[in-house]
């Protein structure tokens, strides 16, 4: 296969693209100011009436213990916390399309969800050991990692096993596949799709990145920690699609992030605990 | 033909059962999936293990995420159930390499987790009759109590048998 259509190209030829609600982003970005109050990001919540619902529904899930229930969207982001409600917002917005089967990666329903999820989770954690990171910035870039799968599903529609077959007799990563077969990968599309959404740059960097963390200039604890989440969530078995574990490890990003091999061991225990605690609460969440 | 009854092994935990009925562990990357069948008594068990070694000291609780600790436990468990260690048969899958294939990489966990099993196995004289390790793709693992069937499901290749313990023409 020749590369035969620019990124800009595809894209504007895929039908179905990926979207970031409005509401979505502008709870995140109010979330992020300096600021921000409880008041301001419920103002924000209630002009979309759908988040709302589902802020309230996590507000009196069972995982918060109330013993009354909250109906007032200010009070909920006070007893959740402007993280979470900055994060569900995101989850809210991402839910529809990350829970779709993508048949050209061979992922079933909720398949790319269940990945995205984990290494939202995985990346949280490795920033939350990162000093002066920003943990919900790597929550945000884990869960949009992979948009461009979303993208290039359908132009990889009953090509996977030709192309695991090349990649397994070139000795190549999928990610070089798809670069060599297409002129560029998964990462780059969803980093075309990140400034189409006009994402902050440190939310793009990551999803560009993803699998070439060491390729990022300069170096970003987003990027490394977003790779890292992706190995965790992968080594659990999260999503897997039909390229399955065809990606390389840079070890690189371990070094920067100050990660001994008996940490990864250790952070691999936390995230099963923290993604068992989490994965269904906010699924819950955002479809019941 | 009506399927038996079919319980999930979830990651870090592991299952046992005396008689019939089906155990599944989807979702194998680097995990392992071990299964094990005592033919006599029908006594029969799956650990879904999620790194090779436990630390020292590691509770009843944690015990099920390790190789080691798990196969164990698993051990105990079988036998609590009636299952004659001599009689067992153990069938073995996962540990998948993460993102190193073709390469050897003494840190990958799959390998690590890979090695651990037959270390185990070694030490304790299991009877292996089928392992599939390594590799770069995620699995699945169906174990049939019933037939003695374990089957594997990779995207890539689809579904494969393993081994039956029954009738022993393990591949």
């Amino acid at each position: 296969m020749t590369p035969t259509l620019s990124l800009e190209d595809l894209v504007a030829r895929t039908t179905d693209l990926p979207t970031l609600p409005v509401a979505a982003l502008a709870v995140m970005r109010e979330a992020e100011s300096s600021t921000a109050s409880a008041q301001s990001v419920a103002h924000i919540l209630q002009q979309d009436q759908s988040l709302t619902v589902r802020v309230l529904r996590l507000a009196n899930s069972a995982f918060y213990g109330l013993s009354r229930r909250v109906l007032d969207p200010q009070e909920a982001v006070v007893i959740l916390g402007m993280r979470s409600v900055r994060n569900l917002a995101i989850v809210a917005g991402t839910y529809p399309w990350l829970a779709k089967p993508l048949q050209g990666y061979c992922l079933g329903p909720n398949e790319l969800w269940s990945h995205s999820f984990g290494v939202a989770v995985g990346a949280q954690l490795v920033a939350n050991r990162t000093e002066n990171a920003d943990a919900d910035a790597a929550f945000t870039a884990g869960l949009l990692h992979n948009i461009g799968k979303v993208a290039l599903s359908i132009w990889l529609e009953g090509k996977m096993a030709g192309l695991l077959d090349i990649a397994e007799r070139a000795g190549l990563a999928f990610d070089e596949i798809e670069r060599k077969m297409l002129g560029f990968d998964h990462a780059e599309v969803g980093a075309h799709l990140a400034e189409k959404w006009n994402l902050p740059t440190a939310l793009v960097a990551p999803i560009r990145y993803h699998h070439r963390p060491s390729a990022a200039e300069p170096a970003s604890y987003l990027v490394d920690a977003v790779h890292v989440g992706d190995y965790l969530a992968m080594s659990i078995g999260l999503g897997l699609s039909g390229e399955g574990l065809r990606y390389s490890f840079d070890g690189a990003c371990l070094e920067r992030l100050g990660i001994t091999s008996d940490d990864l061991d250790e952070l691999s225990l936390d995230f099963i605990t923290s993604y068992n605690q989490h994965e269904k609460l906010f699924e819950e969440a955002v479809t019941a | 033909m009506r399927l038996a009854q079919a319980t999930v092994v979830n990651l870090a935990s592991l299952h046992v059962v005396k008689g019939t009925g089906r155990l599944l562990c989807p979702g194998l990357g680097s995990c392992l999936a071990v299964c094990a069948l005592d033919p006599v008594t029908n006594v029969a068990g799956v650990a879904h293990l999620m790194l090779p070694k436990a630390p020292d000291n590691v509770s009843e609780t944690l015990a099920p995420k390790f190789v080691d600790s798990g196969l164990e436990t698993l051990l105990v468990k079988l036998a609590e159930l009636g299952a004659n260690r001599a009689n067992l048969l153990f069938a073995a899958t996962g540990g998948s390499q993460l993102f190193s294939f073709g390469v050897q990489n003494q840190s990958d966990l799959g390998l690590r987790n890979a090695e651990a099993f037959r270390n185990f196995a070694k030490t304790h004289e299991l009877t292996v009759v089928a392992a599939d390790l390594g590799g770069t793709s995620g699995r699945s693992l169906s174990f049939t109590i019933d037939s003695g069937e374990v089957l594997i499901r990779t995207l890539a290749q689809g579904e494969m048998t393993l081994c039956n313990f029954r009738s022993r023409n393990e591949k």
